[in-house]
């Protein structure tokens, strides 16, 4: 079972109109690819992806399944949204909620073990390590649990365990914690546990469903030592875009692709006389200016004379000549016109330069620029450093969020 | 009743190619980098609407059938019709290698005879070109004759290459001449008909009693412009018959131009070919890339230029590669040179190996018909020393069990090919 509803309202205007799991993520992919690729690679095949905000962008992507071998004559992936059933009839207003409304397709599945998923992480996990330690713990959960510094324990649900691996106590982002592992939001259900613990008033699986598990002793942790992200913020999304130029190691772990629709687009043209370095491209781009550190999704132009760099640009999108964008993320379909300036205002000279960049994390903690989808920039018009465009924008009318 | 059925011809041996297709037939080898000649042809059947396809494949057919498999990238699996392979088969009557281009359909006539479509559009797989086959249907119905064949013009010091129609006022075909030394027209057969269905399997029929190795060229056309059955259709845009090494390297470089003759960027209808799973190109921060076409899967850390790379090829620290075109999967070690040479699939360069550079003017001893213009042809699973010296105009295949060539050096026109390897 994925959850896929979130509104990923921290993520503003790139998630106006798509849901988060449907997030452009390294150049050709979706987040939720990598989720569906682990389930993949992981030998599981029926798999259900609980959505319900904006979830066109999702059904598109997923359709019947085929990109990631998942159109099955048995199982398969399918999109589950809140349905009328006759006595309920609610949006799914927490995690497990999600999952009683959908308590028939765990009962009526032939599985023993319900695995429950975030669609909006990216990591490479082989599911079938955990599960073998599951049912080797002879344990009724099991969360998949990461080593984080106690800078970062803020950010997350922290959990206690004993030396076995059984988890003891838990912290809900704590503003400081002692617990040193991170629940991963990946957890391992036996089915029939996971069936009696599902009622109508019980909304979140923390809270409602392991929390008063706890002192049965039979909640356990899966310590997972690889790198993982959760896409909440702009800033998680931007970094995690960005380390990919320094480790490619997850879009590219070998006999572990990562599946996604593809497309049909020619490959990669880089003309004469443009500067492409510390990049990651998709197919169908045409490059003709500059690219420095970033990252084109499929059918991206950037023209004579334009300049890109640190910035993330959604598929089709086209830099108009002579036109500069720096750290932005820019929305597929957008036209930058010539000459325009998007992300450069208020830049101290030279933070530009890739290697600045990856020696101090911390330039990326400036302000970032976020075009919505299909947004125009006129011609020599300047978007400064920090300022968001609503999707759509048209000359004349601008609204800064 | 569906229009129009296509028979694509795709079971020649195109030996031109030379090492090209010693593992694989001509419509399988890779073009601008991602996609298979058969590609262009199969998309403008999808974009004409035609989508009961029956492939003709003999040579090296594995290379092709694999690649379409059930016809998913092109919407050709279909409930009614789709792509379907017919290959030489055991049989009552025919039991043989297809001898010709209309020997081939003449051994499904079976075939031919149940399908239910009023025309028949015999294409042929190893073609370059983006073409609206219902324009030609329309030309052919209106013709009124019961056979069409379509032309382009081509430059007239290029017409000995080709079959030369002559057509009189109303687009009838009254002369047609096979590599002419000199002649008026320039109408340039491009081996694509349009018959109606009875019409020829009835031609077929006839002139298979008399002829062995029956050939659309050599054969059906004399018999059909003696009787005035065939019309020319004036096909305006680009085309190429990928013929040759040297067509086929001099049109891969000419996508490089700054506005190419076959253009692969228009946003509506793209070229369709098989998906991959590759992550996008990465570049890193020393590569130098200029004036290229690189796909998915390929990670630049040296200098490319004037390129071609397919999917999934590695250029280490320090290699330069120029004016080369590289397949699928290839890696080219830290400081090799690579200039002027096609490295087929799963090659591997060794470091500081140098491959391509020398003096154009020495053809290959081996090949030299098809090898004397400046290029060096790598074969498949290759491994190529580090340090290795290779020249210009030279062949060069390892064997194909473990890549093995002997190091050192192999002077301009030289070969090299493992014991398995004849060609």
């Amino acid at each position: 079972m994925i959850l896929a509803g979130g509104t990923g309202k921290e993520l503003s205007v790139l998630t106006r109109h798509r849901a988060k799991t449907a997030l452009p993520f390294g150049g050709r992919y979706r987040i939720i690819d990598f989720v569906l690729s682990n389930c993949a690679h992981s030998g599981i095949t029926d798999i259900s992806i609980l959505a319900q905000y904006s979830p066109k962008s999702l059904i598109y992507h997923i359709g019947m399944g085929k990109p990631w071998d998942l159109d099955r004559k048995t199982g398969g992936v399918f999109i589950l949204q809140p349905a009328y059933q006759g006595m309920v009839a609610n949006w799914y207003q927490g995690t497990a909620a999600a999952l009683y409304q959908n308590i028939d397709v765990i009962r009526d599945s032939g599985a023993e073990h319900v695995l429950v998923l975030s669609g909006d992480q990216v990591y490479v996990m082989d599911y079938r390590e955990m599960l073998k330690q599951h049912v080797s713990s002879g344990s009724g959960v099991t969360i998949a649990v990461k080593e984080v510094s106690p800078s970062q324990r803020f950010r997350f649900g922290m959990i206690r365990c004993t030396r076995d691996g059984v988890v003891t106590d838990f912290e809900e982002k704590p503003a400081s914690s002692s617990f040193r592992y991170a629940s991963l939001g990946i957890y391992l259900f036996e089915k029939n546990l996971l069936l009696d613990a599902l009622r109508p008033d019980r909304f979140d699986i923390v809270f409602d469903l392991i929390m008063p598990f706890l002192e049965t002793g039979r909640v356990s942790c899966y310590e997972f030592d690889g790198y993982w992200e959760d896409i909440g913020s702009l800033r998680s999304y931007f970094n995690a875009s960005m380390r990919l130029l320094n480790n490619r190691l997850l879009l590219s772990t070998p006999g572990w692709p990562i599946y996604t629709r593809g497309s049909d687009l020619p490959p990669a043209r880089i003309a004469g006389g443009s500067h492409v370095v510390d990049s990651i491209l998709a197919d169908g781009c045409v490059v003709e200016g500059e690219v420095i550190g970033s990252i084109l999704s499929p059918g991206v132009r950037i023209e004579e004379g334009a300049r890109v760099e640190e910035s993330i640009v959604f598929s089709f999108s086209r830099i108009g000549p002579g036109a500069h964008v720096s750290r932005a993320i820019v929305d597929k379909h957008c036209s930058i016109g010539p000459g325009s300036l998007v992300g450069t205002g208020g830049h101290e000279p030279g933070s530009a330069d890739g290697r600045q960049r990856t020696e101090g994390l911390s330039h990326i903690s400036t302000k970032l620029t976020v075009l919505g989808k299909g947004a125009r920039i006129r011609r020599g018009e300047m978007v400064p450093s920090g300022v968001t465009i609503e999707p759509r924008y048209r000359p004349g009318r601008m609204e800064t969020v | 009743m569906s229009r129009t059925v296509v028979f694509i011809l795709a079971g020649g041996v195109g030996k031109r190619l030379s090492l090209l297709t010693r593992f694989r037939a001509k419509p399988a080898v890779p073009f601008a980098g991602r996609y298979r000649i058969i590609d262009f042809t199969l998309t403008n059947c999808i974009r004409s609407d035609i989508d009961q396809i029956y492939l003709l494949t003999q040579y090296r057919s594995p290379s092709i059938v694999r690649h379409i498999g059930i016809g998913k990238p092109w919407d050709l699996d279909r409930i009614d019709g789709g792509i379907r392979s017919l290959h030489p088969h055991l049989g009552f009557q025919a039991a043989d290698w297809y001898q010709g281009t209309a020997d081939a359909i003449y051994q499904n006539i079976s075939v031919l005879r149940e399908v239910e479509c009023r025309n028949i559009l015999i294409l042929s797989g190893d073609h370059i070109y983006r073409m609206d086959y219902r324009l030609f249907e329309d030309f052919h119905e209106r013709s009124g004759a019961p056979a069409s064949l379509s032309v382009v013009e081509v430059p007239r010091s290029l017409c000995g290459e080709f079959g030369i129609a002559t057509i009189d006022s109303k687009g009838v075909i009254r002369k047609f001449e096979e590599k002419p030394m000199a002649t008026k027209s320039n109408l340039a057969s491009m081996g694509i008909y349009i018959f109606r269905k009875d019409f020829l399997i009835s031609t077929l029929e006839r002139l298979k009693k008399s002829i062995a190795g029956l050939d659309f060229g050599r054969h059906v056309m004399p018999y059909l412009v003696k009787r005035k059955k065939i019309s020319a259709y004036r096909y305006n845009g680009f085309w190429l018959d990928i013929g040759t090494l040297k067509s086929y390297y001099s049109a891969s470089l000419a996508l490089l131009a700054k506005r190419p003759r076959l253009n692969l960027y228009g946003e509506t209808t793209p070229v369709i070919t098989v998906p991959d799973d590759n992550p996008p190109l990465v570049v890193s921060k020393d590569a130098d890339i200029d004036r290229s076409l690189i796909c998915n899967g390929c990670m630049i850390q040296g200098t490319v230029s004037s390129s071609i790379l397919s999917p999934g090829v590695i250029v280490e620290r320090g290699a330069r590669v120029e004016n080369s075109i590289i397949f699928h999967g290839t890696h080219v070690g830290r400081g090799a040179t690579v200039k002027n040479v096609i490295l087929d699939e799963g090659v591997l360069v060794g470091r500081n190996a140098t491959i391509g550079e020398g003096d154009p003017s020495v053809a290959n001893r081996l090949q030299p018909e098809y090898l004397d213009f400046g290029l060096t042809v790598i074969g498949g699973k290759t491994s190529i020393p580090s340090g290795m010296r290779i020249g210009t105009n030279c062949l060069v295949c390892g064997s194909q069990d473990n890549g093995y060539v002997p190091g050192g050096k192999i002077e301009d026109g030289g070969y090299i090919l493992a014991d398995d390897i004849q060609l």
